[in-house]
C-alpha cells in the first residue's frame, strides 16, 4: 500500500465521491463542496497568472503599451453592475464584444462551417472511377447527398411532412438514429473509461495491487 | 422603441457588426491592421469581468453562511476551500512541484473525474431498464450501436474480421450524413441569429424583451 | 412471472456490482489484443510523422478539464512521445481554464521521459483567455497571443519561439478538446489561415466532427480512449515508444465493460418482449370462455 499522504487523501476523497452510489450522504456532500471550492480558487489563480499579469499588468504597464487603457477602461463598465444607477453602462463593452465577435464569426463560420460542409456533398468526376468504393465511390456520394437532404427534411417543420417531404423525413431519421446508436457507443466507452481510470488509481498508486 | 440607455450599445453592435464582416473580404494593410488590434483589445477588455465571475461563484454562499442558513457548513468547506486553492497559487506560484499543483492534481482532478466516472453506473442500469426496440426506429439505433460497442474493441474483430471495417463505415458515412444535416441546421441557426443581432432585429441581448 | 421476465428486474445494486466487477477484473487480469486501427487514428499519425525533425512546430492545445484525462492525457501522452522520440518541436497551451494544470503535467512527464530540453525542444503557455481571439491572432502575430509563457518568460526570452512568428511556422495543430474547440480550430485557423489540424476528442463527442475528415478540414482524429490505444499502438510498432500504455491496458477493461453492457440491453429486452406477449396472450381462463 501507498505510503505517500497525497496519495491517501486522492483515495479517500475519490471514495467519499463513490460513496454516492449508496445515497446522499455527509461525505459525498464534504468532497463535492471541497471540490467545486477548490475549482474557484483555481480559476483565481490560474487567471491571475494566464490572463491579468500577461495581457494586463505586463502587457500595458510592462510593456508600457498605453493605448490598451483604451480597452482597459471600456472593459471596468462592466463593474458598472455593481451600481444600480450605473448599471445600463454594462452595456457598452458587451455591445463592443458582441459586435466584434459576431461580425468576426460570420463570414468564416458561413465559409468553413456551411460552405466547406456544402462542398463535401457535392459528387465529383473522381468518384466514378471506383464508383462502389466504400469510401470515396459514386454510390457512397449518392448515399451520403441523400442522408443529409434528408436529415434536414426530417426538421423542417414549416411545411406539412407530406408526400416527398414525408418519405424524406421517414429516410432522414434513419441516418439520425444511425449517428444516434454511434453516439450511444461512444458515450458508453466515454463513462466507463473514466470509472476505469480512478479503479487504475485506486488498485496501481493506492493499494498497489497492480505492478 | 430602445431606451435611452440602450441606444448607443444598440449602434455600437450595429457598427462593429458590419465593420468586422466587411474586414473579411477587405484584405488590405488598414483592415489587418484594425483585425489585429481589435484581436489585441478584445483580451484586455474581458479582464475586468473576471471580478464578475469570480463575484457571481462567491456570493451565494458568503451569504449563505452570513445567514446561517441551512447548508452553511458546506458553504463554509466551499469557501474554505477556494481561499485555500488561491493562496496557494498566489502566493506559492502554479509550477511542477508547487501546494497549488498538488492540490490540482491529488485532491480536484480526482474528485471532478470521480463524480463524472459515476455516470458510468447510471449509464449501465438506464441502457438496462430503458433500451428497448420498441419499434424501427429504435430497433436501427440498437443495431447501430451494437455493431459500433463490438467495433470499438478489439474482440470485435476476434469474433468477425469484418466488424471493425462495417462500424467504421457506419461512422463515417450515415453517421457523417446524418451529423451534417444536423450541423447545417445549427449553422444557419447561428448565421441567422447572428445576422439578426448585427441588424437590430435581435434585442433580448439587452435585457428585456 | 416467468424467469425471463426476473431476469428483466435485476435490483440497480447488482447492476453496479456487476459494472464494477466488468472494470476491475481485466485490469487485475489483463490480456493482450491488438487494435484494429482507423483511418482516422492513421490520418494523425502520418501528419505528425511527417512534420521534419527541428523543423515547423507542432501546436498542442490541451482544451480539456481534468475529468476527461482518463481518455484524454493517454492520447496526449502518446503523440507527445511520437513527437519528442523524432525530434519535433511542439508548442502547447490551453484554451480551457482548467486544461492549464493538465499540459503542464503532461508536457513535463513527455519531455522528462526524452531528456527534451524546456525552451528549445517544447514550451507551454498555460492558459490563454478568449478562444476565438487566440486562435486568430497566433495566425496573424503569435507574439500577441502569446506575450509570455506561464512561469512569466517572455516569448522572444523562449528560444523555440525566436523561429515561430505565425502559422507559417506550425506544421500541425493538434486539438485535444473535451469541448467544442475542435470547430473553432477549423474556422478559425485551419481554414482561414491554410494550416492542418488535427483533433484528440472525447468519445462522446467523437462521431460529431466526422463530417470535417470527409472534408479534408481535419487530417485526422483520435477518438476517446480506442483513438488513444490505437495511437499507442502504432508509437510503439513504430519503435518510438518502448511498449504500449495506459490506454492499451484499459481497452480491456472496455471490452468487458461493453460486452456487460451488451448482454444487459438484451436481457431486458428479452423481458420486456417476453412481458409484452403476455399481456397480448388471454389469460386461460378468459380463452376458456
Amino acid at each position: 500500500m501507498s505510503t505517500d499522504p497525497w496519495i491517501w487523501l486522492s483515495a479517500i476523497l475519490t471514495l467519499f465521491i463513490l460513496s454516492f452510489l449508496y445515497r446522499d450522504n455527509p461525505l459525498y456532500r464534504f468532497a463535492e463542496h471541497l471540490f467545486t471550492g477548490l475549482a474557484v480558487g483555481y480559476l483565481v489563480a490560474v487567471y491571475w497568472f494566464d490572463w491579468v499579469k500577461p495581457y494586463g499588468v505586463d502587457g500595458i504597464f510592462g510593456a508600457r503599451d498605453w493605448a490598451l487603457l483604451i480597452p482597459l477602461a471600456i472593459g471596468t463598465l462592466y463593474l458598472a453592475r455593481f451600481v444600480p444607477r450605473l448599471r445600463h453602462l454594462m452595456l457598452v463593452p458587451i455591445a463592443i464584444d458582441l459586435g466584434f465577435s459576431l461580425g468576426n464569426s460570420l463570414p468564416r463560420s458561413f465559409e468553413y462551417g456551411i460552405i466547406k460542409q456544402m462542398q463535401g456533398c457535392l459528387l465529383q468526376p473522381a468518384m466514378l472511377r471506383h464508383p462502389f468504393d466504400p469510401y470515396g465511390g459514386l454510390a457512397v456520394g449518392l448515399l451520403t447527398l441523400a442522408g443529409v437532404v434528408c436529415t434536414i427534411s426530417y426538421f423542417y417543420f414549416s411545411r406539412e411532412h407530406k408526400g416527398l417531404l414525408r418519405y424524406g423525413g421517414q429516410v432522414g431519421i434513419w441516418f439520425v438514429m444511425v449517428g444516434f446508436g454511434a453516439s450511444f457507443g461512444y458515450s458508453v466507452m466515454a463513462r466507463v473509461s473514466l470509472l476505469i481510470s480512478r479503479v487504475q488509481f485506486l488498485l496501481t498508486d493506492w493499494i498497489h495491487i497492480i505492478k | 422603441m430602445a431606451d435611452k440607455g440602450k441606444r448607443l450599445p444598440l449602434l455600437i453592435v450595429i457598427v462593429l457588426g458590419t465593420v468586422f464582416v466587411v474586414q473579411y473580404f477587405v484584405p488590405s494593410r488598414p483592415s489587418q491592421g484594425l483585425y489585429r488590434q481589435a484581436l489585441r483589445w478584445s483580451i484586455v477588455m474581458g479582464l475586468p469581468a473576471i471580478v464578475i465571475a469570480i463575484d457571481s461563484l462567491v456570493r451565494h454562499h458568503a451569504a449563505r453562511i452570513r445567514r446561517r442558513q441551512a447548508g452553511w457548513g458546506d458553504s463554509l468547506v466551499y469557501l474554505g476551500a477556494a481561499l485555500l486553492m488561491a493562496a496557494a497559487g498566489l502566493a506559492g506560484g502554479v509550477g511542477e512541484g508547487s501546494l497549488f499543483m498538488r492540490l490540482f492534481t491529488y485532491a480536484m482532478a480526482p474528485m471532478q473525474a470521480t463524480v463524472f466516472s459515476l455516470l458510468a453506473f447510471y449509464m449501465t442500469s438506464a441502457a438496462y431498464r430503458s433500451f428497448r426496440a420498441r419499434s424501427a426506429e429504435a430497433t436501427l439505433l440498437l443495431a447501430s450501436a451494437f455493431i459500433l460497442m463490438l467495433g470499438l474493441i478489439p474482440l470485435g474483430a476476434a469474433i468477425w474480421r469484418g466488424i471493425p471495417a462495417v462500424s467504421e463505415w457506419l461512422l463515417l458515412v450515415p453517421n457523417m450524413a446524418a451529423k451534417r444535416g444536423l450541423g447545417f441546421g445549427i449553422g444557419l441557426g447561428i448565421v441567422a441569429t447572428a445576422l439578426k443581432i448585427i441588424l437590430g432585429v435581435e434585442r433580448s441581448w439587452m435585457g428585456g424583451s | 412471472m416467468g424467469w425471463l421476465e426476473k431476469l428483466g428486474a435485476i435490483d440497480r445494486r447488482i447492476i453496479y456490482l456487476l459494472l464494477a466487477l466488468a472494470v476491475t477484473l481485466p485490469l487485475v487480469f489483463p490480456f493482450a489484443l491488438r487494435q484494429h486501427v482507423d483511418r482516422s487514428t492513421r490520418g494523425v499519425f502520418e501528419a505528425v510523422d511527417r512534420i521534419p525533425a527541428g523543423g515547423p512546430a507542432l501546436l498542442i492545445s490541451f482544451d480539456y478539464p481534468p475529468d476527461l484525462g482518463a481518455e484524454l492525457d493517454p492520447m496526449a501522452l502518446t503523440v507527445l512521445r511520437h513527437c519528442f522520440a523524432r525530434g519535433v518541436r511542439v508548442v502547447g497551451l490551453s484554451l480551457v481554464p482548467t486544461g492549464a494544470a493538465v499540459g503542464e503535467r503532461i508536457m513535463r512527464t513527455a519531455a522528462a521521459e526524452y531528456g527534451r530540453r524546456y525552451g528549445t525542444d517544447y514550451c507551454y503557455f498555460g492558459y490563454r483567455p478568449n478562444a476565438a481571439v487566440i486562435m486568430q491572432s497566433i495566425g496573424v502575430n503569435a507574439k500577441d497571443a502569446l506575450p509570455a509563457d506561464n512561469q512569466g518568460t517572455p516569448y522572444d526570452s523562449i528560444p523555440l519561439m525566436r523561429t515561430v512568428r505565425n502559422y507559417d511556422d506550425v506544421a500541425l495543430i493538434f486539438n485535444i478538446a473535451g469541448s467544442g474547440t475542435v470547430s473553432g480550430w477549423v474556422t478559425y485557423a485551419g481554414g482561414p489561415f491554410r494550416v492542418a489540424v488535427a483533433a484528440g476528442v472525447a468519445s462522446v463527442m467523437a462521431p460529431d466532427f466526422i463530417p470535417y475528415l470527409q472534408t479534408g478540414q481535419l487530417v485526422g482524429q483520435l477518438g476517446g480512449m480506442k483513438g488513444a490505444a490505437e495511437y499507442e499502438q502504432l508509437v510503439a510498432d513504430r519503435g518510438y515508444a518502448p511498449s504500449r500504455g495506459t490506454a492499451s491496458r484499459a481497452m480491456n477493461a472496455i471490452t468487458a465493460t461493453h460486452l456487460l453492457v451488451m448482454a444487459l440491453i438484451v436481457i431486458g429486452n428479452a423481458a420486456f418482449f417476453a412481458a409484452r406477449s403476455r399481456r397480448r396472450r388471454p389469460h386461460p381462463a378468459e380463452a376458456g370462455r
